[in-house]
């Protein structure tokens, strides 16, 4: 599963080599296109979910701990 | 920028149309205040005056792409691009179809090479006194290419950005049929010799049909090879049209520095253009 | 040297970097803003299980979010979450009838506190920024401090970001009622954890942006659950795991405007690994719909399923020769999914966010096929209210 992620994600930067103008970048200025639009809903169920899960980080480094359960 | 321009928008409102025309207004002025040499209280003047001399300069990130946008003109044309070499006009009067004595011209040309300059942003400088930098041959195409990209982030979709000659598209009609760019004849500047359709990059044109240089009985243009100081005997003129308006200046320009082997080097380069040779011939590749 | 595609190729590329450095660069926050949460969440009861109550934890959540400018190359970014959660917690299993695990809750209903807060300054130089972050976690019992630094870069076609971030936190647990209860450490304990997270995202063409990323995860000292318990060899001892843990993840983000719909669609994967032989997928997506009226409505579904630890079991019938051993439900196999609905309506200089979370989760959801699962997973609904502010 990793190694057939990591290919198809590699293959689609290779893929990539048609630039895009910058008037053209106009999408990505738009909230929803951001990868993390909210950014507090986002921090609190990273909490939540690092609190209630085994599994944390990916998109951020760790933090502090807490002692929830 | 010292020739009429021109901008024709499409816009949804009175006031959208007011703000585009500020915004462009406030750009273009920007611009030259910055770029152009003939203001003495330009980054360019400055770095001009100061040649030879301890002085550096920072660059900004515009200044320092395009100083390397240059750089790639300067390396694409086997060094014929070389913004140094507006010095060159200094020995030449082109009236007098004479040429000038031999150490003078022989004294500009060694102030011409833009491989001489050493390229740091931190700390830019001419490394000889006399050295002169010309950007006239790309910031009026990259002001065309950046008002179309501005216009056209700020929400206005269809639209042409003429920049006396220099043309770059924001988007086509509205009704999505091209804009029509017509080339002058040499003969009769009134009347077009083609029309060129454009739905989106840019245009641009070398060459003037109207002036030119007579020396032992040949016609030869204006535009002087950095490497000879001579005027070149080439083209009469060319219009190139690309994704981008300032990559189209380059060719052309290129192209008429190119002389006799200019045909075979805008085939090998393979990109839209129009030649006229001295005789009036047409050539266009589409 | 100048032969055909390389000349078109070479002014190409140095005239798309020419005119995006008139683009949007990395900036710092022009305006001030202010946000503020309500988290209301609430765990379901569980069914089958003995002791004080079969309530779980209920949390309210408020939260703060200011984030300014200071100079023009400098902001900083502040915030602060009070917790108030009251309910009982999973202690330990039994073994029931039928070969039936049975979950033992805590006693009386447990009430704490905790709070946090976090300050992060960023220095913004043309293409790059540079921050250093420093957060605090206060609990009775728990005690965190740490402090990351980040770096951004982004190309000079502005077209693709590289971010590094590392971070490093000192915990310390002193567990409450260490003379009633001799499982939980009667002395202080310390936690030590380090990570680095590196990402590249780029824009792949006018509609789409992919980010990619890995990090690395390292954990020294007490990582046990001080008030979890085992009955292994026909005793009551404490939850006890190892002194450390390593985990990795591979990430991806991608976003993908729909021009047709006037919507923007998120695609979140990330793999995780670590020491303890976890691994885990987690699948998001979410829609978000811009409607008329400036109202925005974002459905979600989030799929998560993870692997057990090697030295989890649901009820120990065998001495460990590690002596490792942990009932937790967080270190068992098993899959969750979420689903939420999120609504946003924009004002002028203002918004306000209403959204609705579910989290259901079981022994064989997703890739999970836990033959026994544990009786202490977890079902909770998460009701968040917000308001954006920025002038």
């Amino acid at each position: 599963m990793k190694k057939i992620l990591l290919v198809v994600c590699l293959g689609f930067l290779s893929g990539c080599v048609s630039t895009v103008e910058p008037w053209e970048r106009g999408r990505f200025t738009k909230n929803e296109m951001q990868l993390e639009p909210d950014q507090m809903g986002a921090a609190f169920k990273r909490h939540v979910y690092f609190s209630k899960e085994a599994s944390s980080g990916g998109t951020s480094t760790a933090g502090g701990g807490c002692g929830c359960n | 920028m010292g020739s009429p321009c021109a901008l024709s928008l499409y816009c949804e409102s009175k006031l959208q149309f007011e703000d585009l025309i500020a915004k462009s207004l406030e750009l273009v002025n920007r611009l030259e205040d910055t770029y152009s040499r003939f203001k003495p209280e330009s980054l360019l003047s400055k770095v001009n005056s100061a040649a030879g001399s301890d002085a550096t300069f920072p660059l900004d990130d515009e200044c320092w792409q395009l100083f390397n946008y240059a750089d790639s003109a300067y390396k694409i044309s086997d060094g014929l691009f070389d913004v140094t070499s507006g010095v060159l006009r200094q020995v030449w009067d082109f009236k007098s179809n004479k040429l000038p004595p031999i150490d003078k011209l022989e004294a500009v040309v060694a102030l011409v090479g833009w491989h001489k300059i050493k390229l740091q942003q931190d700390s830019f400088s001419l490394p000889h006194e006399g050295m002169e930098l010309d950007l006239g041959g790309i910031v009026k195409e990259y002001a065309a290419d950046l008002l179309a990209s501005t216009l056209r982030l700020s929400g206005c979709e269809f639209g042409l950005v003429d920049m006396a000659g220099d043309i770059a598209v924001v988007g086509p009609h509205p009704d999505h049929s091209p804009w029509n760019i017509a080339i002058s004849n040499p003969a009769a500047t009134t009347k077009a010799i083609a029309t060129i359709p454009l739905m989106s990059g840019g245009l641009a044109s070398s060459g003037d049909y109207e002036r030119f240089i007579m020396l032992d009985g040949e016609r030869h243009s204006h535009i002087l090879n950095p490497k000879t100081g001579m005027p070149v005997k080439g083209l009469a003129g060319v219009s190139v049209w690309a994704p981008k308006c300032v990559i189209a200046g380059t060719i052309a320009t290129v192209a008429m520095l190119k002389g006799d082997l200019a045909k075979a080097w805008l085939i090998d380069v393979d990109c839209n253009y129009l030649a006229i040779d001295q005789n009036g011939q047409l050539d266009m590749k589409n | 040297m100048s032969s055909k595609n390389n000349v078109l190729a070479m002014l190409g590329v140095a005239a798309t970097n020419l005119v995006a450095t008139q683009t949007a660069a990395i900036e710092v926050a022009e305006e001030f803003q202010f946000g503020l949460r309500h988290h209301s969440y609430e765990e379901e009861g569980l069914p089958e299980s003995l002791g004080g109550s079969t309530d779980r934890y209920d949390i309210n959540v408020n939260q703060f979010s200011i984030i300014s400018p200071l100079s023009e190359k400098f902001d900083i970014a502040l915030t602060y979450q009070h917790e108030k959660m009251s309910g009982a917690s999973p202690w330990y299993t039994i073994m029931g009838a039928d070969e039936k695990p049975v979950q033992i809750m805590s006693g009386a209903s447990i009430e704490d506190k905790r709070t946090d807060a976090s300050a992060k300054v960023r220095y913004v130089l043309g293409v790059s920024s540079f921050a250093l972050t420093a957060a605090v976690s206060d609990e009775d019992d728990y005690k965190s401090e740490s402090f990351g630094v980040g770096y951004v870069r982004e190309s000079v076609d502005k077209l693709s970001t590289w971010s590094f971030s590392a971070d490093v936190s000192n915990d310390d647990i002193n567990p409450v009622d260490a003379d009633i209860y001799t499982t939980r450490p009667n002395t202080e304990q310390s936690k030590r954890s380090t990570s680095a997270l590196i990402s590249y995202s780029h824009i792949l063409n006018k509609n789409t942006l992919l980010q990619v990323g890995a990090g690395y995860s390292k954990k020294t000292g007490f990582l046990s659950d001080p008030y979890k318990m085992v009955i292994a060899n026909l005793a009551l001892i404490g939850d006890s795991r190892p002194s450390r843990r390593y985990a990795k993840t591979l990430s991806s983000r991608l976003r993908y405007f729909v021009d047709a719909s006037d919507s923007a669609l998120h695609f979140d994967y990330r793999y995780y690994h670590d020491s303890w032989k976890i691994k885990s997928h987690t699948l998001s997506f979410a829609w978000y719909q811009n409607l008329p009226m400036n109202f925005q409505l974002v459905p979600s579904v989030r799929l998560y399923s993870q692997s057990e630890s090697f030295f989890y079991d649901v009820f120990y019938s065998d001495v460990r020769a590690d002596g490792f051993y942990s009932t937790d439900y967080r270190l068992s196999e098993y899959g969750a999914t979420t689903y939420g609905l999120k609504v946003i309506k924009a004002f002028d200089n203002w918004s306000i966010t209403l959204s609705a979370d579910k989290y259901s989760s079981g022994g064989s959801t997703g890739f999970a096929s836990e033959s026994i699962e544990n009786p202490a997973l977890l079902d909770f609904k998460l009701v968040s209210l917000g308001f954006d502010l920025h002038f």
